[in-house]
């Protein structure tokens, strides 16, 4: 359960989590959410900070928001900061879908994967 | 939305994949993570969410404004449905004092899971009158706890007050099928009320 894991000394026990953003807690590029799947795209780059560096190292798969939280241990709002710079940047690109768009040959899929598991 | 002359332009490994975020939901301890990982291809993940909230005991001899900032974590699960579409299971944090994050949480959300403990369904009316209050999709799971009572659904139902048209399933989150079977029940009641939906 959540609720009962101890406390882990992490990082953030010691530097404000926003730091590594700035300061800035909203990300440029409002339409981003924890389930937004992102992926790098084009050539490497050698000028990224840390952080962002490790993202893009990350993204080379399609992976969403809150795995990068979760891979680089920042709250999922440094993650959703970087991740907007990022593809400002060029260096991300992101895929939404709004729930409502989802089509019933999706939701069908959906249904049988769940059941072959 | 990318017509064949746009495909060309896209890096050759790029691929749009699209995620489905599920929320599970429910009182302190009744199950949620267990629900998240007996379905997830993944060892559920943790992200922290800081949030910063105005302090309830404000200190009235105090003239400024005290904000707090908390913690919350969230374990989230994935199960990969093929290449161009992923689903992605979040559980909400337990605690009522942590409800004023669930509209980031269950923004765009698919559908939710409500588990309830029949030794204490109160704790998951706050999630029940948050789904309804917000017309989410959700279903119910009746999580059975070894040793406790085993009422029948239709009672469970009547208990927690919600309308015939809401599915109320058993849902042991420790049993995979078990779980399945409430992820199925979820499904199938969002395919439902789209498919209603279109044929308007």
């Amino acid at each position: 359960m959540t609720e009962e894991l101890p406390p882990r000394a992490t990082a953030q026990d010691f530097v404000r989590p926003f730091v590594i953003t700035g300061g800035r807690t909203r990300a440029a590029d409002s339409s981003l959410k924890m389930e937004t799947m992102v992926q790098t795209v084009g050539k490497p780059r050698d000028d990224l900070g840390f952080e962002k560096a490790r993202i893009v190292d990350c993204s080379y798969e399609p992976i969403s928001v809150a795995e990068i939280a979760a891979e680089l241990n920042v709250p999922l709002g440094v993650a959703m900061v970087l991740v907007g710079d990022l593809c400002d940047d060029g260096c991300l690109e992101t895929t939404y879908s709004d729930p409502v768009e989802i089509e019933l040959s999706a939701l069908t899929r959906m249904i049988d994967r769940v059941r072959a598991l | 939305m990318s017509g064949p002359s746009e495909m060309t332009s896209v890096a050759p490994q790029s691929r749009k994949v699209t995620s489905v975020k599920l929320v599970v939901a429910g009182g302190f301890g009744v199950g949620k993570t267990t629900f998240v990982s007996a379905v997830s291809e993944i060892p559920p993940l943790t992200t922290e969410a800081a949030m910063t909230t105005e302090s309830k005991d404000v200190d009235d001899t105090s003239l400024v404004n005290k904000k707090v900032t908390t913690t919350v974590a969230m374990d989230f699960g994935r199960i990969t449905v093929d290449d161009s579409l992923v689903m992605y299971l979040f559980g909400t944090p337990g605690q009522e004092r942590f409800a004023f994050m669930w509209d980031d949480l269950c923004d765009g959300a698919l559908g939710a899971v409500v588990l309830a403990d029949t030794r204490r369904l109160a704790d998951s009316f706050v999630a029940l009158d948050y789904f309804e209050s917000r017309n989410t999709p959700f279903v119910v799971g009746v999580n059975h706890f070894s040793g406790s009572y085993h009422y029948p659904i239709p009672e469970v139902r009547e208990a927690l007050g919600v309308s015939d048209s809401i599915p109320v399933v058993d849902c042991d989150a420790r049993n995979r099928e078990s779980v399945k079977v409430g992820l199925v029940t979820l499904l199938q009641h969002v395919y439902e009320i789209r498919r209603a939906a279109l044929a308007r």
